[in-house]
């Protein structure tokens, strides 16, 4: 699978190496990608990173392909038959649920409500959509001066998760690989966990760039792989229970989550009742 | 039915997914380190001293632009060219890594390892190629 298609794309929540459905949905583009390990495009970053590597990645990345359109690898030109926004294939692909959820994100402002949604849905696909979507959503809250926090919920459901390893079902595999049913299956749960540390790594780091203490973690992707050799799910799931999660509890509690919160919450109502004001006057 | 069977280096060969008419020609001296060259950061049109094959025609077609090649790894050596196998690989590929897959970045190579586990990566080696161009065409032929 080429590392810069669409499968491996933060706005691709539908797909994430063997994992998920024969097609992709693209969130920026809004169109079904029919051929998601062979296109691209110069907005691509990188799943399989973290966010200031995925962001340097995709400067050289950009150079090569159209931000406008979803192209071909291969050539660099866009073919029709490669994406779709055809209203029966949207309809079709919808009857799943968590592709609902991801064709609906950005749709009528409701992002945070669709990443909402995909946390309530039990599954390894829905998680992948939610870190994955969840990620290019709190890259955009802090492109447009957003703080840290705009991403506090989504932090804190991932943190409760944080050392639950996701069971794969046969039919949310794409492919085999090379390797032999079960083991594909170990490989795509651990990318899965990784990218749930990529994302709450994500996190940290622009924690860190606002003075906040929780970006004081050094970098848990780095740690994992520093600490464990193999590809082992059980020690995996014991290394974030005894190492990853108090590191992230000593800088962000529940207390203190419940107040950030709420400080948010705060905040959010009076930019409401500022932007209602003006009208009602 | 098929079953699966190991892949044995006598006996198997390797094969790469690439252009219709020609195996892209590597550059020997390019940077050699194999987390760069597996991770693929520099994306199209970058310069490496490598060549990535897997041991399954399937998956060598991913990576197709037009059509998959095969060859072996003792056609490979007669020209000069190594062969740097999966298990190598992955031997190398632990913590910041070793030889010439160490890297900064552990997290890195450890999403490296995990693709050359997936994807049953092999890399030929032209480091040590004098003609590499005349290399490939010699041991490269069309699945």
């Amino acid at each position: 699978m080429k590392l810069h298609s669409c499968q491996n794309c933060w706005f691709n929540g539908l797909q994430y190496g063997a994992l998920g459905l024969a097609v992709g949905y693209c969130s920026r583009h809004k169109k079904i990608l029919n051929f998601p390990d062979g296109t691209t495009c110069g907005l691509h970053l990188r799943k399989d990173l973290t966010a200031l590597r995925a962001k340097e990645v995709a400067e050289i990345h950009s150079k090569h392909y159209s931000a406008e359109f979803v192209t071909r690898i291969a050539d660099g030109g866009y073919h029709r038959k490669d994406s779709s926004d055809d209203e029966k294939d949207l309809n079709f692909l919808r009857k799943d649920s968590v592709a609902d959820a991801v064709t609906d994100y950005g749709e009528l402002g409701s992002t945070i409500e669709s990443l909402a949604q995909l946390k309530a849905m039990p599954g390894a696909r829905a998680e992948l959509a939610m870190l994955s979507l969840g990620r290019g959503y709190i890259n955009n809250c802090l492109s447009r001066n957003g703080k840290w926090t705009s991403g506090l919920h989504l932090y804190w459901w991932s943190r409760l998760r944080l050392a639950e390893i996701p069971e794969i079902k046969v039919d949310d595999l794409r492919s085999v690989g090379a390797s032999q049913l079960s083991r594909q299956s170990d490989l795509t749960s651990w990318s899965l966990v990784m990218l749930r540390l990529a994302f709450i790594e994500d996190i940290t780091i622009y924690a860190n760039q606002q003075g906040d203490p929780l970006g004081r973690v050094q970098s848990l992707t780095e740690q994992a792989a520093s600490a464990l050799d193999t590809f082992n799910l059980r020690a995996l799931s014991r290394w974030l229970k005894s190492q990853a999660a108090p590191q992230l509890d000593a800088r962000l509690s529940h207390a203190r989550y419940t107040e950030l919160a709420r400080e948010l919450h705060t905040e959010r109502a009076n930019a409401e009742a500022q932007a209602v004001t003006p009208a009602d006057s | 039915m098929t079953l699966k069977t190991k892949w044995k280096m006598t006996r198997d060969p390797l094969f790469r997914g690439d252009a219709k008419d020609a195996v892209c020609v590597p550059n020997p001296d390019a940077d050699d380190s194999i987390v760069r060259h597996i991770m693929y950061f520099e994306g199209p049109g970058r310069e490496t001293p490598y060549l990535s094959t897997s041991e399954e025609y399937d998956l060598a077609e991913n990576f197709a632009n037009g059509s998959v090649w095969e060859t072996y790894v003792k056609r490979a050596r007669e020209e000069s060219v190594g062969h740097i196998g999966v298990t190598e690989l992955l031997s190398l590929m632990k913590g910041n890594g070793k030889g010439k897959a160490k890297w900064a970045n552990p997290f890195e190579v450890m999403q490296a390892r995990r693709y050359v586990e997936q994807w049953g990566e092999h890399l030929l080696d032209f480091r040590e190629v004098e003609d590499p161009a005349k290399a490939t065409k010699i041991i490269f032929s069309k699945a």
